[in-house]
């Protein structure tokens, strides 16, 4: 039982490798900023294996584990320890957490080894990783914002890596911007549960939260408040409509961030917060439809703009707007258990497909460019076979891990009460979609003819710290979705069952998604249905239409663009949100800051007003000086002026009494 | 003991005595004068941690005093510090070393007087804090004016002048309303008592908060006022910010970092220390107002610093918006939200404080605070850059660093009573990263755009140590918030505890409604119980313009009509002329009937009697209600039922209150009498409808004391034998007490 008495250790580990990389790094060689860097997220990932022996040990009784080390704020009942706590939920983010940091820290040793500022890199990530397992294991609403704002930071920094790019700058910090935006309401959706609970700690709240009755989507209450409010914050850190844009700038930073952060772990943070506080979303159903719309809304969305993108990173990074759609769309029907099983594949294919890229840029010499790639599937067969695998996964192939879990999450979608079911139909039309972008970025770089300068460019497979771990996640995105297999054949979804005890511990007393039906009995059946499901069959269509347009007739997708101009460049163009923001929001605030408050209310009408002040002070100062001519004769007459006036007072005095 | 007495003296004038060390020095010796004014400032600092030995953090009366006379007629030397004046000492003597070495180099001209300058500064500014004598307070609030002024116009840069004496008009502009203000309480010291006049501070708040100095409503908002408006220039509240700006671009470094760190904070403090415990009601009046010009400030500031060109200026705006949260912190009037505000005064001198540093440095090499001329600068310049990121990352409010921690306890305390302003405060939070972030990246990143900026050398060891020592700061404040919280707790209770009562008292008041609203009881119960009670013999009977009422502090809100009133039936009179409290619990006197009958207490009497009840609350709560002309000249009171009266738990529930309301003779005998029991504690409120003499319903005014013990005469009641039914624990007229409590009560136990 060392780690969970322990439980410190996990978080010191990365934060320390942090502290020394960060402060000493700078005049190390490479291999020991490596040993540094890598070495204390591996140590972290191997206390967590540990973690879980132990763990898998406790009683059911001592689920949630909770350990509290100090008092952190306290002032009047507000009170904020430092506490962690370990369920079954946490396990599985700790797991994905760390697996994946540790390969994405060792493809790193390879990804940057010509990169400036090696060891701030190193440090940057070090930092990442012990802030997003503070927010993972926090045992309270604070300490979760602390490492949801810590990661936030990280990404910042991440992202502006390259700092001596404008654009690399800009986006990191439109990132934190953005996202700050979204935290403005988790911020109000603390202040407001901590003033209807009167804890942050998780414990009391689902406490109290259980003994409350389920809202009305109609007649909603504080608890609706509460949860729309946090999610607000979920929007804004896991890149929903309408805050989303920040994440495919985000792709400025090395690719290696783009994979653990803007894919596997950070984004998901939004998706494992309203998982954490389902005791509460699930007693507030308008929220949770808040949640489910939004989610399938921006799955579609996405997925439409990702069919159109160019750049290899871009493509991904709406695919991954899209993915968190379906987690919260899972998350919103109630199928927690299935959002987060989407939350743990998505991180294995997704964080593969974004280091797959990485090794296709690294090959192409920095090039991202997808139209002036073709034909790379013999040069570099490593990354084109694990990309492969991850695209079959992501596209929802049966048998590989996208599959289980985007087909659960439709199922929940499917199967949850009326209102929802145009949300599914989003879902699986943005699956046909996903299938088909994947496969035309499979399509477009790895087949055809090469489009680029063969004599410039000379193409090379990753070395082998990169190509390991890209067949690690490969394995993974194959097997990764297995645990629920089971399922399909009638039997028991074991990564639902291992998580059940956390989200039926508050669940209210009448389910809101009532329990799968009959169709459970009848094991044949429910296989023929999943395999011969319509996102099935829409994912093979969009892999055929991927084959159609750039395979089999490449003119066909020109002659597509022609005859569809307008909403060609609708999509194109990303439907035009950046420039709309930038024209209703940031231009006219920018533009009142600067002429009406500065400008106008600032220097014209309060200075105006002082300094006016002081120039009637001074120009009457400067008549009545005028008085003081040194001219007897002027004198004279001011002492008669006063003598007369004196009296004619003194005789209206006399005369009033 | 007797060893401590001089402390605060000591800490006080220590940097004095480099400045008589200094004046001993050739005026061209630069570094003989450098290093004094440096190890002076390092010794004081040292020496005024010792304060945190001597501090007993449970304690929250003023420590460490210390009174002579000084000067005649009230005018005392009395020094001593609470929870919060602790940590500003700290924090002036945490920075002044730091503006000394960030001086090293930059200060070439007249380096004597500017560290002179520096050192007298220090000491006025932590008199200041620790003077708990108003004249005294006054005359280092005015010594610190005038080295800033100096150092701003002569230290300064090109339109310094213009900032100096703007600084300087702002400023004495507020402090002559505040020594009016002082003034004019001095000569309301005397009070009712006739004491002698003083300007002691923890003497006139004795005085205040025990009735002796009776303050009318417009006098005491004016008091407020004139003491509000020094202080709210200084911190700077919008739309009184102007000079502010002016002063810090035009200011040198150290300038800048003192009067970010802790000038500003003198306001606040002000605002802490003397408006509120010596002002409540006007506060409470007030604080609406306030607040909304604080929010005003925390949008407005942050809006203004996004668009400014000039690095310096910006910084200068973004302290507008910070401060906004410290003074929205102090009027959300709840003790977490002003811990939060003392907090974000101590962030903000750190994290401000430090940026002001930064950019010293950043001009300390181009000579320019024009954001346009730097761009790039992380490539010559790393770890410069790195600090600065880590400065305005803790100027952000980015958890866990120490920004956060004041502005969220700011936010949670202010949610509490008041959630719009707490909404619109966390707008700040958002747009203080964008101002911040955005100001960073066109300093730090992309490539060197000009340049000069090329070759910049990256910090110096000297550089390094300051920022070192600033780094740790914010993180020290960031992580261990408790040291800091824990020892200021009971101080900002102490300055809250009028508000506290107040808000308790309306707290009872409306839960002891909600419980009537469920059970009220039935009048005829009523009458029943009072027929039950014991009558004392009927000789003295009271004449009919005296009508009082007991009834139950808790009025449902079903029964305020004011007319109900007007049938006002008594159930037990005072008689205020004859100095006794006469019971006579068979009158009920209708207005219009002269004499008096014997009868039961009808229904619309007790009725009557309730309306009366809740005139009091009312009264506390809405000062400006207007009076029902049937009060007119009527005073109304509200007092504390002793133990002894049977069935009180029955009547009385929350708290055991009664009221009386009586026609008044001679209302400002009545005044003074009412304040001098409210002194001893026995009567809760009074209110003076209004006087016969200016029979125009005006607005009520609120006199009387604050605290309330037993004190009727106990004669009056005798115990007596209670209808058993009334008794009964599921009995509607048990709406407050619980009923165990009757049952363990052997008085009313038949």
């Amino acid at each position: 039982m060392f780690i969970l008495h322990h439980l410190w250790l996990i978080l010191a580990l990365p934060l320390a490798g942090a502290a020394i990389n960060g402060l000493l790094g700078w005049k190390w060689p490479k291999a020991a900023v490596n040993s540094i860097g890598v070495g204390s997220v591996a140590l972290s990932f191997l206390c967590v294996l540990e973690l879980i022996r132990e763990f898998l040990q406790l009683g059911a009784s001592q689920v949630p584990y909770f350990e509290k080390y100090f008092n952190w704020i306290s002032a009047g009942i507000f009170k904020v320890d430092f506490a962690l706590q370990v369920d079954q939920l946490t396990i599985v983010m700790l797991l994905v957490v760390t697996f994946v940091s540790l390969l994405v820290h060792i493809y790193s040793t390879g990804y940057m080894a010509h990169e400036g500022g090696y060891a701030r890199f190193f440090s940057y990530m070090n930092l990442f990783v012990f802030f997003m397992l503070t927010l993972v294991l926090a045992a309270n609403l604070v300490l979760m914002f602390v490492g949801w704002e810590g990661v936030g930071l990280c990404s910042y920094l991440l992202i502006g890596f390259w700092f001596l790019k404008d654009s690399a700058a800009s986006a990191g910090k439109k990132a934190f911007i953005t996202t700050r935006i979204g935290d403005f309401g988790f911020t109000v959706g603390i202040l407001l549960a901590f003033w209807t609970f009167h804890s942050i700690d998780f414990g009391t709240i689902f406490h109290q939260a259980a003994n409350m009755p389920v809202e009305s989507a109609a007649a909603f209450g504080t608890l609706t408040v509460i949860c729309l409010l946090l999610f607000a914050g979920a929007i804004g850190k896991s890149a929903q409509i309408p805050l989303y844009v920040w994440l495919p700038d985000a792709m400025e930073g090395p690719t290696p961030v783009s994979a653990l952060i803007h894919a596997a772990t950070m984004v998901t943070a939004g998706v494992y917060m309203v998982a954490r506080m389902h005791p509460l979303f699930s007693r507030a159903p308008l929220a949770l439809f808040v949640v489910a719309a939004v989610g399938a809304v921006t799955a579609f969305y996405a997925a439409t703009i990702g069919v159109l993108q160019t750049d290899i990173k871009k493509v991904l990074a709406y695919s991954t707007v899209s993915q968190l759609g379906y987690m919260f769309l899972g998350c919103g029907v109630g199928a927690y258990a299935a959002g987060i099983f989407h939350l743990m594949t998505h991180a294995f294919f997704k964080g593969l497909l974004f280091l797959a890229a990485g090794s296709v840029i690294h090959a192409m010499g920095g090039e991202q460019d997808m139209r002036n790639m073709g034909g790379l599937r013999k040069k570099i067969p490593v990354t084109y076979w694990t990309m492969l695998a991850a695209t079959l996964a992501i596209a929802g192939i049966p048998g590989f891990a996208g599959f289980f879990s985007k087909d659960e999450i439709l199922e929940a979608a499917r199967n949850s009460s009326g209102a929802t079911v145009w949300l599914w139909v989003l879902g699986i039309v943005a699956a046909g979609l996903t299938s088909f972008y994947m496969f035309r970025l499979i399509f477009l770089t790895f087949f055809g003819k090469p489009r680029y300068d063969e004599h410039k460019v000379h193409v090379h497979e990753s070395p082998r710290n990169m190509t390991i771990p890209l067949s690690i996640l490969a394995f993974f995105s194959v097997v990764g979705g297995w645990f629920a297999a089971p399922h399909f054949f009638g039997g028991t979804d074991y990564f639902e069952q291992f998580l059940h005890p956390v989200f039926a511990a508050y669940a209210p007393p009448t389910p809101a998604i009532p329990p799968e039906a009959a169709a459970t009995s009848t094991p044949a059946m429910e296989l023929l249905h999943s395999l011969t499901g319509i996102p099935v069959i829409l994912a093979v269509l969009g892999l055929f239409f991927a084959w159609w347009f750039y395979i089999h007739k490449p003119d066909a997708a020109r002659r597509a663009k022609e005859s569809l101009r307008g909403l060609y460049s609708l999509v194109y163009n990303k439907y035009f949100i950046d420039e709309v923001y930038a024209a209703l929001i940031i231009n006219p605030l920018l533009w009142i800051s600067t002429n009406v408050l500065w400008h106008g209310v600032d220097e014209t009408l309060i200075d105006g007003t002082v300094n006016g002040t002081a120039h009637v002070a001074r120009g009457l100062g400067g008549q009545l000086r005028e008085i003081q001519s040194g001219n007897a004769r002027t004198y004279a007459t001011w002492v008669v002026v006063g003598a007369v006036g004196f009296t004619v007072l003194l005789i209206a005095v006399w005369m009033v009494r | 003991m007797h060893a401590q007495n001089h402390f605060l003296t000591l800490v006080t004038f220590l940097p004095l005595l480099g400045v008589l060390a200094m004046l001993l020095l050739k005026s061209d010796d630069h570094v003989s004068i450098r290093r004094i004014a440096l190890v002076t400032s390092l010794i004081e600092f040292v020496f005024s941690l010792g304060l945190l030995r001597y501090f007993s953090s449970a304690d929250p009366n003023f420590q460490l005093q210390e009174i002579h006379d000084w000067i005649g007629r009230g005018i005392q030397y009395h020094l001593g510090i609470d929870g919060i004046s602790l940590f500003l000492v700290l924090l002036t003597t945490f920075l002044t070393p730091l503006a000394i070495l960030c001086s090293w180099r930059s200060i070439q001209k007249n380096v004597k007087g500017f560290f002179i300058s520096l050192l007298v500064i220090e000491t006025a500014m932590i008199g200041v804090f620790v003077s708990l004598d108003l004249f005294l307070f006054f005359v280092f609030w005015e010594l610190t004016l005038i080295p800033m002024y100096f150092i701003v116009g002569i230290w300064g840069h090109e339109r310094r002048v213009y900032a100096a004496i703007k600084f300087i008009l702002y400023t004495m502009f507020g402090s002559i309303l505040m020594l009016v203000a002082i003034l004019w309480l001095y000569n309301l010291s005397p009070g009712t008592r006739g004491l002698p006049a003083t300007f002691d501070f923890p003497e006139i708040l004795y005085r205040m908060s025990h009735g002796q100095i009776p303050l009318g409503g417009t006098t005491e908002m004016l008091l407020f006022l004139a003491f509000l408006l020094a202080f709210a220039i200084k911190v700077p509240l919008f739309p009184l910010h102007t000079w502010l700006p002016d002063a810090h671009t035009e200011a040198p470094t150290a300038g800048s970092v003192i009067l970010a760190g802790v000038m500003l904070k003198l306001g606040t403090y002000g605002i802490l220390r003397f408006c509120l415990p010596l002002f409540p009601h006007a506060v409470m009046r007030a604080a609406p107002y306030v607040a909304t010009l604080a929010i005003i400030g925390i949008v407005y500031g942050a809006l203004v610093a996004t668009v400014q060109r000039d690095l310096k200026r910006l910084v200068a705006y973004t302290s507008v918006s910070h401060l906004g949260f410290v003074v929205l912190g102090i009027f959300a009037l709840n003790t977490i939200a002003v811990q939060g505000a003392v907090y974000q005064m101590l962030n903000h001198g750190v994290s401000t404080g430090a940026l002001f540093l930064a950019v010293g440095m950043l001009y300390d090499r181009r000579h320019t605070h024009d954001i346009k001329q730097f761009g790039g600068l992380t490539t010559p310049m790393p770890v410069l850059m790195a600090f600065f990121c880590f400065i305005a990352l803790s100027s952000l409010a980015l958890p866990p660093l120490n920004g956060f921690i004041g502005e969220f306890l700011i936010l949670i305390g202010t949610f509490a009573g008041h959630r719009a302003w707490a909404v619109w405060a966390t707008s700040g939070a958002v747009l203080s990263a964008i101002y911040l972030l955005w100001a960073y990246q066109r300093v730090a990143f992309g490539k060197v755009t000009v340049d000069k900026n090329q070759k910049l050398p990256d910090a110096s060891l000297r550089e390094k140590l300051i920022l070192v020592t600033l780094a740790a700061a914010i993180i020290f404040m960031g992580v261990a918030s408790p040291l800091f919280t824990h020892r200021m707790a009971a101080s900002a209770d102490n300055v809250l505890r009028p508000f506290n009562q107040m808000q308790e008292a309306m707290r009872a008041k409306e839960h002891a409604r909600a419980k009537l609203a469920i059970s009220a009881p039935h009048p005829a119960q009523l009458s029943r119980f009072v027929g039950a009670l014991p009558r004392p013999e009927p000789r003295r009977l009271v004449a009919p313009t005296s009508a009082a009422v007991l009834c139950s502090a808790g009025g449902s809100p079903a029964v305020l009509r004011p007319q109900a009133a007007l049938e006002c039936g008594s159930l037990f009179t005072l008689n205020e002329s004859e100095g006794l409290p006469l019971c006579c619990n068979e009158a009920f006197v209708a207005p219009g009937t002269s004499g008096h009958r014997n009868h039961a207490p009808t229904p619309a009497a007790l009725t009557a009697a309730t309306t009366a009840a809740s005139l009091i609350p009312l009264a506390l709560r809405h000062e400006g209600n207007p009076v029902p002309p049937q009060f007119a000249g009527m005073g109304v009171r509200a007092f504390r039922v002793p133990d002894g009266v049977p069935g009180r738990d029955l009547l009385f529930p929350h708290p055991p209150l009664a009221v009386s309301a009586t026609r008044v003779r001679h209302p400002e005998r009545s005044r003074l009498a009412a304040r001098d029991r409210a002194a001893e504690g026995s009567l809760f409120g009074f209110v003076l409808a209004d006087s016969p003499a200016r029979p125009a319903p005006a607005s009520p005014r609120l006199l009387g004391g604050r605290s309330f013990s037993s004190d009727i005469r106990r004669p009056v009641y005798r115990s007596g034998a209670l209808a058993p039914d009334l008794l009964l624990p599921s009995h509607p007229l048990t709406p407050g007490a619980s009923p165990k409590s009757i049952a363990a009560s052997p008085r009313v136990a038949p």
